[in-house]
């Protein structure tokens, strides 16, 4: 746990960092027309694949997206995510893909680059994943320790995200720096004997219906 | 810009916060079994209290676990039972410290409910009935209500 915090931290660092070389300002008025050419840019989370090797959590995930007009980019994010949830007398663990389709919006742009800035947008996400309890607490009266055991099950959740982020290119090269948050809300759940899910694969701790993921994604465009 | 980056910024903080998955409160647990007393030596259905109990319970650990310590004037106890896989509890009940000690077998099925998240699951016990092993100083017991779902009603009465 330490090390996955450290490692965060230095990354965080490393992120501020390729933040301070740009000097993003707001453009006053667009008045270029912009036609659609085919393009691609795709990214892989470089953090929470690092954060892997120190955390029982192995999340990896990557985006395709594809600017759509002027300001707004179309994106489809895939992952794989596995994950143990051991607190309070649980003992589970989950393991599944996800996908999420939605787009984002750029608030600011660099006047001298376009794809440098700030942007919002949402999406919606899915996740299709296999798990196991094998502890569920029964509470009761001066008895500790007392569990039931499930068999393993398919499972699946779907949920609503935004997102808010940046994306700064990397000096003169095709490579991007992507970090977003995304603030999520899980809709529906498929449950196995009415139990609630403790983690979901790309959405995380479901216990409660909000959660917040972080990604720091390294990008190519095409 | 500014107000973005604070924007992030301020997110970022919420995300620092924990999750609310380990707050279990105790308003939906398993519930206990309920016992009254009646007056003894007689077949009226009039209730008592007894001057002094004392009660214990077998969750199968090393020892017995005291349950109910030397009060006064009891007119009704609640006692929690094992909600383990064990078909039964063992209760004792005495009426002085170093005095006689019934043993009383309470049987039972049990059903799993699920609470929440943080609570996990709850024990509702059904067909209960209690056998009386050593009948000193109770001398009886009757049944009342055979499932135990809440505490709302008295599962058993017991003379002594």
């Amino acid at each position: 746990m330490k090390l996955e915090s450290i490692f965060i931290f230095v990354f965080s660092l490393f992120c501020i960092s390729a933040f301070a070389q740009n000097k993003v300002e707001e453009k006053k008025s667009d008045s270029i027309k912009w036609i659609y050419k085919p393009n691609l840019t795709v990214g892989v989370d470089v953090l929470n694949l690092g954060t892997g090797f120190f955390s029982d959590r192995k999340l990896f995930q990557g985006y395709v997206s594809s600017r759509i007009n002027k300001r707004v980019h179309a994106v489809i994010d895939l992952g794989y995510d596995k994950n143990v949830y051991q607190k309070n007398g649980y003992d589970a663990k989950a393991d599944g893909i996800f996908a999420k389709v939605g787009g984002f919006y750029m608030l600011s742009m660099d006047p001298e680059n376009d794809l440098n800035g700030f942007y919002a947008g949402g999406k919606l996400a899915g996740s299709f994943y296999k798990q196991e309890y094998m502890a569920i607490p029964v509470k009761g009266m001066n008895s500790e320790g007392v569990t039931i055991a499930f068999d393993p099950s398919t499972q699946s959740s779907y949920w609503i995200e935004a997102v808010l982020g940046a994306r700064v290119q990397v000096f003169e090269s095709n490579f991007f720096i992507d970090v977003n948050l995304q603030p999520r809300y899980l809709a529906y759940t498929s449950k196995q004997d009415e139990i609630e899910p403790m983690i979901v694969p790309g959405f995380g701790r479901s216990s409660g219906s909000f959660t917040m993921g972080f990604s720091w994604s390294l990008a190519y465009k095409f | 810009m500014r107000n973005l980056i604070l924007f992030f910024g301020f997110l970022l903080l919420l995300t620092s916060c924990g999750g609310d998955d380990d707050i279990c409160l105790n308003a939906d647990s398993t519930p206990r079994l309920k016992f009254k007393f009646k007056v003894p030596n007689t077949d009226s259905n009039q209730l008592t209290a007894i001057d002094t109990l004392y009660v214990d319970v077998d969750y199968g650990k090393a020892d017995l676990t005291n349950i109910v310590t030397a009060q006064a004037n009891v007119d009704s106890i609640f006692v929690p039972m094992r909600v383990d896989a064990s078909p039964y509890t063992d209760i004792y009940f005495r009426t002085r410290k170093n005095g006689a000690r019934s043993k009383l077998r309470v049987n039972y099925t049990t059903k799993g409910i699920y609470v929440s998240p943080a609570c996990g699951y709850k024990i509702n016990y059904e067909n209960l009935n209690a056998e009386l092993m050593e009948s000193n100083p109770v001398q009886n017991v009757e049944s009342n209500y055979t499932s135990l779902t809440d505490e709302t009603r008295i599962n058993f009465y017991l003379r002594f």
